[in-house]
């Protein structure tokens, strides 16, 4: 069976967490740790993102998200097919970056 | 879900594991990382690699197997966690309970199973496959003439026939190619099926046909005997295209078999997904004796549909 890529999602999620008060620091630590456990890696600054094999198990982390919100601030979260997300266009300078790619089913090292 | 089989072979890596990701580091820097969560299978098969201990408990707690090689690039051993199933005790139980005759009807399922999937590996209306089909027919409760020895023992005789009329085929542990690519084959459908028993809340040890004393994985080798099938199919192939070595490309191809389509009973879906079905119908059994133990089936490419 072959994983397509119209079924492989990326859940992204971006955030915007206030840091002015120690309550809130902490708050905006825990829902970074949350991410990095659920197994999210940063993209950019409060921008991470996680490869799912199905719509079935990015709603499972999206769900999971939503368990975690943390009180304030805002969290935006949505996922896209793995053709949309590697038609995604990444700059470092002028200089084209290619996206990151799917994780295969069967990898070496 | 389908989870991730990930082979450690080429690089002598470090494995730790940091915020419920596996990393992969060598020289300190990471070069791969997996969430636990994904990780079905990882395969070590690289004499310099080191873990760190909180490494190989955390993948325990998420349900992967960890499967060491030797220096003969043989699976030797691996890392199963123990049961924690909510339901363990009343498995266990149902394990230990289950009587002679339901052990029997399974085990003629088994063989009913593997006889007509080694049938299914060679020439079509050739004799031998006639016989293997015949033999599958008249499996009795618990086998006890043996149909699975018989079978064998013609299947292997002709498993390689078709490809060169002279060769004959001898199937043993330490034999020449391509027993190494068979050897391979079984032990990761071993730990794949191992790892679906742990994750049903039964204990491997507890078999229904076989009972050796120093065997930790019993049930393991029980129900993995339909599915060997499979491996020679691949290992056949790999063979006629003049693959003899365990190289990578071999070993992703024998791997690779376990994400195909399969179906039991309705549902399709992966093997590694569909173990799990199989494993909840072996649980029915247990507790029913009417119910039918169901065999993972390989799908025709026609009714492959895709799913997670």
């Amino acid at each position: 069976m072959h994983i397509v890529g119209y079924r492989n999602m990326w859940v992204i999620v971006m955030f915007d967490l206030p840091t002015d008060t120690p309550k809130a620091r902490r708050d905006y630590t825990e829902f970074r740790k949350f991410l990095l456990n659920d197994g999210f890696v940063m993209m950019q600054y409060s921008v991470y993102s996680r490869h799912c094999p199905s719509q079935e198990n990015a709603d499972v982390h999206t769900r999971r998200i939503e368990r975690h919100i943390p009180p304030d601030g805002e969290v935006r979260v949505f996922s896209i097919t793995d053709k949309q997300f590697e038609r995604m266009r990444i700059f470092w300078g002028k200089v084209r970056q290619p996206p990151e790619s799917a994780p295969k089913q069967l990898q070496f090292f | 879900m389908i989870k991730q089989i990930v082979e450690i072979s080429e690089t002598p890596a470090h494995l730790r594991v940091r915020h419920e990701q596996l990393e992969i580091t060598v020289k300190g820097k990471v070069i791969g990382r997996i969430p636990c969560e994904d990780l079905g299978v990882l395969i070590v098969d690289n004499q310099q690699a080191t873990f760190s201990h909180y490494a190989l408990v955390r993948l325990g707690a998420y349900g992967t197997v960890v499967v060491l090689c030797d220096d003969a690039h043989h699976p030797s051993s691996m890392v199963l966690p123990l049961p924690n199933h909510s339901q363990v005790v009343t498995r266990l139980k149902l394990q230990i309970d289950v009587s002679a005759p339901t052990k029997k009807r399974i085990w003629k399922q088994i063989v009913i199973s593997k006889i007509s999937g080694q049938a299914e590996n060679l020439q079509a209306d050739s004799a031998p496959r006639k016989r293997l089909v015949e033999l599958a027919r008249t499996v009795r409760t618990g086998d006890p003439q043996n149909h699975e020895a018989q079978a064998a023992k013609i299947y292997w005789q002709s498993w390689l026939h078709d490809l060169r009329e002279q060769e004959e085929f001898r199937r043993s542990r330490y034999g020449d190619a391509p027993n190494n690519l068979l050897n391979y084959g079984y032990a990761i459908y071993r730990a794949a099926i191992a790892r679906a028993i742990v994750a049903a809340g039964l204990h491997p040890s507890i078999g229904v046909k076989h009972i050796h004393r120093s065997n930790v994985f019993c049930l393991a080798d029980d129900l993995v005997e339909p599915l060997r099938p499979i491996v020679d199919q691949v290992v056949r192939e790999l063979y006629s295209s003049g693959h003899v070595e365990l190289d990578r490309y071999a070993k992703s191809m024998i791997l690779e078999s376990l994400t195909q389509a399969f179906s039991v009973s309705h549902g399709k879906g992966p093997l590694l997904v569909q173990l799990n079905r199989y494993l909840a119908s072996f649980v029915r059994c247990l507790e029913d004796p009417r119910a039918e133990l169901e065999i993972p089936q390989q799908c025709t490419s026609s009714d492959i549909e895709i799913c997670g």
